[in-house]
């Protein structure tokens, strides 16, 4: 893409940004309740408020360590059963129907099913965790099966070392499978790791300043609170993205 | 010692390939295969590989002995670039020097870096002849390595690869005569009989 082009798309966001915001900010006035709708510079000014208060970012720090927590371990997990199931067949079928009864089973089921065995304090790594690892387990394991048998054989053939085999066949090859399940991943974590911590409630968390603003109707604090998750998402998923695509790049060198 | 198939049968399925074949190559020479399409010339090839089982029979004389392959559909790394390619099946000891000045030798100068996605089907040919005559080997087979080479640059490549095999044991898959009298090679006719087995028609 040439730059003018990619100027006028960078316009054309700005521009579905503002016109969101603008339909939003007139139909709060029409309804003209903040309890019901908070107009967005209501919510700006709450968010602004939230930046203050140390509450805020120790809740903050404190779910997204936690959230991030579960996400890592989930991620490797899903890696190293996704490879051992590449590699023996039994293994496969062994994991094949867990994963399918994580798949199916409502997050809501699985928070209470959590709270009960570990707790409220570290209830959203364990969620985050359970709906990471069948998202990377199910993709990695398709990307490695997707490997072309040729390029294995000839591998064989030359005897490449399982290092070079590794590095310059299996992952550059598994890395798009791996590199969209992350995407989707992070978004499971973040969304089920929050509704985990509304519904467990643990001490200074995201989760529980969204309860706290359901109840006393603050509808502003609950957008401002909104806001802040979607857009630390936003970042952490862009960072993990952009590490991801180095490293794909540093194996090609 | 000769490279020996003694008593080899194949079949896939009810198709038999091989029933009861026997061929001898002789060692440190180029050794041209010929014979019609389906006649089983990719899986003779295969079965020197070890990447197909026979049914019977015994391959003998490559006990211990490194063999390489320039395949029919390349098999290189898209994404790798093409030295790197022919990295990934050498020992460290070539180095880059060197390999750059292979690459020149097949007309392949300035194209070291580039993707091999980014190279048309003649330039991915001799990336896979250059990754099989530089990487270590006792033995090099070649399934029409000179496929979609023109008249030119066939000759060129031909000279290149009598050169660099010297004094080893090639086996090639070709449908062409002219090849086999430019490579100056021995030649193995593969033919059908009546039961649609393969057997040798005629060997020099």
């Amino acid at each position: 893409m040439n730059r003018q082009a990619r100027t006028k798309e960078n316009l054309y966001k700005v521009f579905a940004i503002l016109f969101w915001l603008v339909i939003w900010q007139v139909i709060a006035m029409i309804i003209d309740r903040e309890m019901l709708l908070a107009s967005p510079i209501a919510v700006i000014k709450a968010l602004a408020n939230l930046l203050t208060t140390s509450v805020f970012w120790q809740s903050l720090a404190s779910s997204f360590r936690k959230i991030v927590l579960g996400f890592l371990t989930g991620t490797l997990f899903g890696v190293f059963i996704a490879v051992i199931s590449y590699r023996f067949l039994l293994l496969r079928e062994l994991f094949e129907p867990l994963i399918k009864v994580i798949k199916s089973t409502p997050v809501a089921s699985f928070i209470i099913i959590a709270l009960i065995w570990v707790g409220s304090a570290n209830l959203s790594v364990l969620i985050s965790f359970l709906m990471v690892v069948p998202v990377i387990y199910t993709n990695t394991l398709r990307g490695l099966c997707e490997i072309d048998t040729k390029l294995l054989e000839m591998s064989h053939v030359f005897r490449v070392s399982w290092l070079k085999r590794a590095r310059y066949i299996y992952i550059p090859e598994v890395m798009p499978y791996f590199i969209s399940a992350v995407s989707v991943g992070l978004g499971f974590c973040w969304k089920s790791g929050v509704a985990a911590e509304v519904i467990g409630l643990p001490k200074n968390s995201i989760g529980e300043a969204l309860y706290e603003a359901k109840i006393y109707l603050m509808t502003k604090e609950l957008f401002a609170w909104t806001i802040v998750i979607i857009l630390i998402s936003v970042l952490f998923e862009r960072i993990i993205m952009a590490l991801l695509k180095w490293i794909q790049k540093q194996l090609l060198l | 010692m000769s490279i020996v198939l003694k008593n080899i049968s194949k079949s896939y399925g009810s198709i038999q390939v091989f029933n009861d074949f026997n061929l001898e190559i002789t060692k440190n020479q180029i050794t041209c295969i010929l014979g019609a399409s389906g006649v089983g010339k990719t899986t003779l090839l295969n079965i020197l590989l070890g990447l197909v089982e026979v049914d019977s029979g015994q391959v003998l004389g490559l006990e211990g002995k490194k063999i390489v392959a320039v395949f029919q559909e390349d098999r290189l790394v898209e994404s790798l670039s093409s030295i790197k390619n022919v990295q990934l099946a050498c020992n460290n000891k070539v180095t880059r020097t060197k390999l750059i000045d292979e690459f020149n030798k097949v007309g392949l100068g300035g194209f070291e870096d580039r993707p091999v996605s980014e190279l048309s089907g003649g330039m991915k040919r001799r990336v896979a002849i250059l990754r099989a005559v530089l990487s270590e080997s006792d033995v090099i087979v070649m399934d029409e390595p000179f496929k979609g080479l023109d008249v030119e640059l066939k000759s060129k490549i031909i000279e290149y690869v009598k050169d660099k095999t010297r004094n080893k044991t090639v086996i090639i898959v070709t449908h062409s005569l002219a090849e086999v009298k430019e490579l100056e090679a021995n030649k193995v006719d593969l033919t059908f009989t009546k039961n649609n087995h393969s057997v040798i028609m005629n060997e020099y």
